[in-house]
């Protein structure tokens, strides 16, 4: 059995579709190869044929390899829950939740028999194994408990090849400095390879100075639909812009969004409306805000007000929460308990109306179930929970969102029409099935140019093919 | 005291950096001139040189570098250099000890971390080991801010005095 492993200078250096292409590169080549990867933080999960379930990046490899995945080939997945709490899967059995530190003692007494264990099954099976590794393999602060980049690449005696996504600038300072920080392990690479490059790279100066070939300069590949793969299958086509927050001048509850952060889509916050972001959102999101009516005053002096809507018309999310949800209405009516009396109209995207005539206030937790159509309909029925925070009172003719139960009362929460919906349940996107609703409603967009998996690996593998020198990895083995 | 100039990968936040460090510094009183990078090689273009500048009149000059070749415009004003690195894509002790190593050291007085979310205990030992191994200080690790109007407490709270006021030779 022979190995080669994939290490990146950073996160992100694109070593997911390097091992993909390779599994299916030497697949094509008659080696029967399969994919490994000791650890993967993802919610992308995919159920594998014998119920368990391993990380969707590496079941993509299995595919582009032709075989079955399996638990083997991602023994530790780490689906995040909550902030620092994670649900540890263990050869696709989920096995604990844990926090950070937990999960530090489980690998330093564990994590590297599971990683041995796996890869031993592996190497039984398979000519040759492609290992990806996680994150940079010279964090020398928690090299001692690495699981994920040299201690697998030892086990397997695997030739490493680096890379670095040109995207990040500094490529020779981030190449030269993981090799030198690795100490003697720079005995364990091999080669180099550039990723994402726009434009011709001059690797004769890098080689020289890192005294390691560069394999190739992988171009950056427009339009790539590989929708298993967690930072793929969220961009846009011409970037890498998914979610609009609208900074709001009195915004709230920031931490509303970092859960979509997990699903990997990009979060931005947008304060003017000539900003590209705005036009390159595919979700708009339009916060809570401690003051609605100086906000959607503000909204318009940016020229917001128009953008959203331009934003709604184009079919693309807009979803308000709390105050952004008071705004999307039509009117909203403050008899002096928010501000002054003063009565202002709303952007007029849903049918709804908002009162403020007493200075009762609303927080509470709260439990509730999908009742939505729009691009809430396929989810229909899943639970939800969040909590409220606000004031004001809101009425609509339009379907709510959800059926929530507070204080052991049933009732309505939010509207919703079409891709636009607003909500006054805070964390709403701490829930998986909202989650999977907008990057269901997100992926539509593309539907149109969507292809067959099988080609778009073939594409994958014929650009990678021809852009690095196959013949040099291929010797590796 | 010391001119600075904060050097740094593409987008890890060294302007934001030496924004606050300007508003600290005029807080104080100190008259503070910076120079970002679209600043310098403009002037380079209209051959312009920074000594033409009438900078005697200021305290400090702050400036910002994102290519090892940005270290000569820290050579014409003498300053001393922070290194720093954004934490969030990961490899930041690799790019610290990259441009340290590739300066051969020249001129660096201290490293910063930006982006750090989470325990920063977790980072410790990585940071004494690169102590050791360059003699350069951490000035101190940068939390995440999302809202970038918290960035200067946050910075003012994440950076070692002692350190600091060394580099720059100023009690802060």
């Amino acid at each position: 059995m022979s190995a080669i492993a994939i290490h990146g200078t950073t996160s992100n250096a694109g070593k997911t579709i390097i091992t993909t292409a390779l599994c299916r590169i030497f697949n094509d080549k008659g080696y029967r190869v399969a994919p490994f990867k000791s650890q993967n933080m993802s919610l992308n999960s995919c159920v594998i044929p014998n119920g368990g379930e391993i990380s969707r990046a590496q079941a993509l490899q299995a595919h582009a390899a032709r075989i079955e995945p399996t638990a083997d080939m991602n023994p530790i997945l780490l689906k995040p829950k909550a902030e620092h709490v994670s649900q540890v899967v263990i050869r696709g059995r989920p096995y604990a939740d844990m926090n950070v530190k937990e999960y530090h003692d489980f690998v330093e007494k564990q994590g590297r028999d599971i990683v041995k264990t796996s890869l031993k099954n592996l190497s039984s099976e398979y000519d040759l194994i492609i290992l990806e590794g996680a994150g940079s393999p010279a964090e020398i602060n928690i090299l001692q408990r690495d699981i994920v980049n040299v201690y697998p690449a030892k086990l397997a005696r695997a030739k490493c090849i680096l890379v670095h996504n040109i995207e990040y600038g500094s490529t020779l300072v981030y190449l030269f400095g993981t090799l030198k920080l690795l100490d003697t392990e720079r005995e364990l690479y091999s080669g180099i390879i550039l990723n994402q490059a726009q434009g011709t790279v001059d690797a004769v100066e890098l080689e020289h100075i890192l005294e390691k070939p560069v394999f190739g300069v992988v171009p950056h590949i427009e339009d790539l639909h590989l929708p298993e793969e967690d930072s793929l299958s969220l961009k846009n086509h011409d970037g890498h812009f998914d979610v609009g927050v609208i900074r709001l001048p009195h915004m709230s509850n920031f931490t509303d969004f970092d859960a979509l952060k997990l699903e990997g889509l990009k979060v931005r916050y947008i304060s003017t409306s000539t900003e590209s972001e705005i036009k390159r959102a595919s979700v708009l999101i339009i916060p809570g805000t401690k003051n609605t009516i100086l906000d959607l005053k503000w909204l318009r002096e940016q020229g917001l007000d128009h953008a959203i809507v331009q934003v709604a018309n184009d079919g693309r999310v807009v979803i308000g929460i709390c105050g952004g949800y008071q705004m999307l209405g039509k009117r909203i009516i403050d008899s002096g308990f928010e501000n002054n009396r003063e009565e202002i109209d709303g952007l007029g995207l849903l049918d709804v109306v908002t009162r403020f005539d007493s200075y009762a206030k609303i927080t509470e937790r709260i439990k509730g179930t999908i009742v939505g159509d729009g691009i809430l309909e396929k989810f229909q029925g899943e639970e939800i929970t969040g909590y409220e925070i606000h004031m004001g009172q809101t009425s609509t003719s339009l379907k709510p969102c959800f059926i929530i139960n507070r204080g052991g009362k049933t009732i309505q929460d939010g509207a919703i029409n079409g891709s636009v919906f607003g909500t006054y349940v805070h964390g709403i996107f701490d829930n998986p099935p909202i989650r999977k609703a907008v990057l269901r409603a997100i992926q539509k967009p593309s539907s149109n140019i969507e292809r067959d998996l099988d080609d778009e690996i073939d594409r994958l593998a014929s650009i990678f093919s021809a852009s690095v020198d196959l013949e040099k990895i291929e010797a590796l083995i | 005291m010391n001119n600075l100039m904060f050097l740094g990968a593409k987008s890890c936040g060294k302007s934001t950096i030496m924004n606050s460090l300007r508003r600290l510094l005029s807080e104080k009183g100190y008259r503070v001139f910076t120079l970002n990078k679209q600043d310098y090689t403009s002037m380079e273009v209209r051959g312009q040189s920074l000594c033409g500048q009438s900078l005697c009149k200021y305290d400090y000059i702050l400036l910002e570098g994102d290519e090892l070749t940005d270290v000569k415009i820290a050579d014409m004003v003498d300053a001393s250099i922070v290194l720093v690195g954004d934490i969030e894509r990961g490899g930041v002790f690799a790019v610290l000890y990259g441009m340290y190593a590739l300066l051969n050291g020249q001129r660096v007085s201290g490293f910063l971390i930006n982006k750090f979310r989470g325990d920063d205990t977790i980072l410790m030992s990585g940071l004494k080991f690169l102590e050791e191994k360059t003699g350069v200080p951490f000035l101190g690790v940068i939390p995440y801010v999302s809202d970038m109007d918290d960035f200067i407490e946050v910075f003012r709270r994440a950076v070692e005095p002692d350190v600091m006021s060394q580099i720059l030779g100023v009690n802060l």
